[in-house]
């Protein structure tokens, strides 16, 4: 097992090489990286002179593979530079949006997750009733619906119409204020965002949970247990759900990296500085140093996310042997 | 037509302003303005720095009208008003200027303003290692501070920029002498100092004690970060901001809703902005004068104004705002004329080839349109064009870039057409537009060049007597609309709400009200209306 992790750990790494390799690349080929860096717009197009000052300044001259290096070195220690724009260590801007979107991510997964599991699994119990036949609809209907119409509905009902919910942002009190009173201030804030990102994969992981106890439900050893007796309710409940589990472990691997991938939509339309848009004004503002560090990060956590989802399938099912499957796949 | 309409408008206001019902009765019981309350003000993304010296983008630029002070200003009616200087003199030969500055003036840090800072900050502007844009100062041939209060600008011709070119923010010399970077709360003369800037979140200033022109009423300015144009608007309504742009789609419905007209006060102006398509006379296509005219007459901008927009845009005649020194009213935008445009594309040699697009010695009329991504209007008008064009036998291939991207095109001359827009200043001189140098032309990446039209310019920038400068600028527009170096397109018409408990907002015919000097700061709450107390 440790032997596995070892070689895990190590064949990650030209994987991000990689991965930094191309984005390093495909930011070098990206045009308009000077014009954004001397704020240019179409009344104001910079000189020659200015360009090739901004070139000397941000040591744009050297040659890209030097700089790519140089970047791997200070990435060595965790170093990842400072932005282009305002100077601030990249880290600073990087944790505070990772902050937010984690927040915002794991309450909506959360709130996802307890309502689709039950859900999932009382459908599988009641598969072909007509109850079961319309919440199934409801749901497509659901996962279908755009996001940026709901986004507006429940914008202009909760906070508008009738004034329930905070509108945006992450906080209306003032620092002075008690800190109880600023948990909930931003726990209030956080419910429009929570909810509109939840409905979506709601629908998902509902749907996924039925269809998987449903398959647990057909097969051999529900029917044994069946045969011994057991009543239907724990066969449902205790021995298909847990089973559907095992499924569901692999996709929660999937998921941690997407609990820090922001939505850039959401964030734009309810002011949440979280990393979706730190993503997207730092590609717009060609601030290189901050898309290079997010792209980082997203990797190493897809990376261990994958990992963990191996982990998570072994103990779930202990007949998956994690050794075999790695030579298997090495030969 | 539309003009008319525009006008109408304006006079509409004007006794919007007069009857001003529910406002205008508070404030006679309300009394004398009083301190207290705050306002808040949506922005749509962080500023990208706070270094006044530098930053170009819009919500930097209005941090810094408040935290920092210009030798001189625009008041209400865009005339020039004193700021930091109390008076200036220019000589009889336009070439030397002398500010008279406040006395008594002290930086929010307590020390005192002094003509050093006025040299320091024009030093800074000149100095190319400061990144900042220095080209209003190029006709300056020294500035020198003979003592404390009293700065000397020598200019090597008379220009009629002398004063609109120090409008710019006066930085303090004993804080920016010896690091880099500006700290990360700019400090400056301003009636309002920087509290603080939480990136996403919001900018914070409040009220200085000390300012020369005595404390402004509003005790904060908050600038909230909402970067959606449909929640900045929903914020308005729920009360958590005091101002908004209105969107076009909701302006009828709700200047008719008297609820919503007791709540707010609203404002309507043509921004200083114009949106135009550019024609690189660089390629085979658009040398022509006869064919960029073709392209004009071939959109209906009336149609589209009307239709598209709502009437949330002003047509425009040439690069000259109605607002600005000069506009000829008389000088109407080219028609919507098909067939004229056809006659003109036939002139100029391009004929169409039987079943096919238009030709001319084997090329065929096909070029492409560069558009920036993300604004829904722009790819818009960029269907409007290749619709309109079609039916002329001309195609159209749109292509959609970036910002970034998109200026690197044009900084290389690597286009064919390009639809864009440029900020206007309250001056309208449009040399960097239109003259044919690079130096004094540097945005006229189209390539236009008139010797005509490069005499004119330079005669308007150095005509000082107002009457021969409307002259040549009379003639100016007129060359524009002969040549057509660009397809002037619109005015767009901001339409803008403020929460109605904020007493003595004057409206200003070409500006927002919190444009002008010194416009907000006399802005105050009646003591019974007053909405948020206490510090933010």
């Amino acid at each position: 097992m440790s032997g596995y992790l070892v070689r895990r750990v190590i064949g990650a790494f030209p994987t991000l090489l990689g991965i930094t390799l191309l984005t390093f690349l495909l930011l070098e080929i990206l045009p308009g990286r000077e014009m954004a860096l001397a704020h240019a717009y179409p009344g104001r197009l910079p000189s020659v002179e200015t360009l090739q000052r901004l070139r000397e300044t941000y040591h744009l001259d050297e040659p890209p593979a030097r700089r790519y290096v140089q970047w791997l070195l200070r990435l060595c220690r965790w170093d990842l530079g400072e932005s282009l724009l305002d100077h601030r260590p990249v880290t600073e801007s990087l944790s505070a949006a990772a902050w937010k979107t984690f927040v915002l991510n794991l309450a909506s997964l959360t709130l996802a997750l307890l309502i689709a599991l039950p859900l999932g699994t009382h459908w599988a119990g009641k598969a072909g009733s007509p109850g079961e036949k319309a919440g199934s609809t409801l749901l497509y209907l659901l996962y279908a619906f755009p996001i940026f119409a709901a986004a507006l509905l429940l914008q202009h009902l909760l906070a508008v119409r009738l004034g329930w919910l905070p509108l945006q942002g992450v906080g209306d009190l003032p620092a002075s204020a008690s800190g109880l009173g600023r948990c909930l201030d931003f726990a209030a804030h956080l419910v429009l965002p929570v909810l509109c990102l939840a409905y979506g994969s709601l629908a998902y992981l509902a749907r996924f949970t039925r269809s998987s106890v449903l398959e647990g439900l057909r097969s051999g050893y529900v029917l044994a247990a069946r045969a011994r007796g057991v009543d239907e309710r724990s066969l449902l409940w205790r021995h298909a759900l847990r089973n559907a589990l095992v499924p569901a472990a692999t996709l929660l691997g999937a998921l941690i990296p997407a609990l820090l991938g922001g939505s850039v939509f959401v964030e734009t339309i309810f002011s949440w500085p979280g990393m979706g848009r730190l993503y997207f004004e730092s590609l717009q503002n060609r601030d290189y140093p901050v898309v290079l560090a997010l792209t980082v990060v997203t990797a190493l956590l897809t990376l261990a996310g994958s990992l963990l989802a191996d982990l998570l399938t072994c103990f779930a099912d202990p007949r998956i042997d994690l050794e075999a499957r790695a030579h298997v796949l090495s030969s | 037509m539309l003009r008319r309409n525009v006008a109408v408008l304006l006079l509409a206001l004007l006794v919007a302003g007069c009857r001003q019902p529910a406002a205008e009765k508070a404030q006679a019981d309300a009394g004398h303005p009083v301190p207290g309350d705050r306002l808040v003000v949506p922005i749509a993304s962080d500023p990208p720095s706070l270094d006044f010296l530098t930053c170009t983008d819009a919500w930097c630029l209005l941090v810094a009208r408040f935290v920092s002070d210009s030798l001189v200003d625009e008041g209400e009616n865009l005339e020039t008003v004193p700021r930091l200087a109390s008076s200036w003199d220019l000589s009889g030969d336009g070439l030397r200027l002398s500010f008279h500055l406040r006395s008594g003036v002290r930086w929010h840090d307590g020390v005192p303003f002094t003509s050093r800072d006025v040299l320091f900050t024009y030093r800074r502007t000149v100095d190319p290692a400061s990144g900042a844009r220095a080209d209003q100062f190029q006709e300056i041939e020294e500035v020198t501070a003979p003592d404390d209060l009293t700065v000397e600008v020598r200019f090597r011709q008379p220009t009629v920029l002398a004063l609109e070119m120090w409008k710019v923010p006066i930085l303090p010399e004993h804080l920016s002498a010896s690091g880099a970077h500006p700290p990360d709360l700019p400090v400056g003369t301003g009636p309002y100092r920087m509290l603080r800037a939480v990136r996403g979140g919001e900018i914070v200033l409040q009220a200085n004690d000390d300012y020369f022109l005595g404390r402004p009423y509003l005790d904060y300015l908050v600038f909230k970060v909402i970067p959606s144009p449909a929640t900045q608007f929903q914020a308005l309504l729920t009360g958590e901001t005091d101002w908004s742009a209105v969107p076009a789609s909701e302006w009828k419905s709700r200047s008719e809703d008297p609820g919503f007209r007791k709540r707010f006060r609203t404002f309507e102006y043509p921004a200083l902005f114009l949106n135009y398509f550019g024609w690189n006379e660089r390629t085979p296509f658009f040398g022509d004068a006869r064919v960029r005219k073709a392209m004009t007459l071939a959109l209906d901008r009336e149609g589209f104004a009307r239709t598209v927009m709502l009437g949330s845009a002003v047509v425009a005649s040439s690069t000259f705002h109605p607002g600005q020194f000069g506009f000829d009213a008389s000088l109407k935008p080219l028609p919507y004329d098909l067939e004229q445009a056809g006659r003109l594309l036939d002139e100029a040699g391009w004929k169409v080839a039987a079943g096919g697009l238009r030709r001319k010695g084997g090329r065929e009329f096909r070029f492409s349109l560069l558009i920036f991504q993300g604004d829904p209007t722009t790819q818009q008008l960029a269907s409007l064009l290749k619709d309109s064009l079609s039916r002329l036998a001309v195609a159209v291939d749109i292509r959609v870039l970036d910002f970034p991207a998109l200026l690197d095109r044009l900084h290389r001359r690597d286009f064919e057409a390009v639809l864009s827009g440029w900020s206007l200043t309250t001056d309208p001189d449009p040399t960097a537009m239109l003259h044919s140098s690079p130096a004094l032309g540097p945005s006229n990446y189209v390539g236009y060049a008139s010797p005509e039209m490069d005499r004119l310019l330079l005669e308007g920038r150095h005509q000082t007597d107002p009457a021969q400068r409307r002259e040549t600028y009379r003639r100016i527009q007129a060359l524009e609309a002969a040549e057509q170096p660009y397809t002037p397109l619109f005015f767009p018409i901001q339409r803008v709400a403020l929460d109605a408990r904020f007493h003595d907002v004057r409206s200003s015919a070409a500006a927002s009200p919190l444009r002008p000097y010194p416009g907000p700061l006399r802005w105050f709450v009646p003591a019974a209306l007053q909405k948020r107390v206490g510090p933010p």
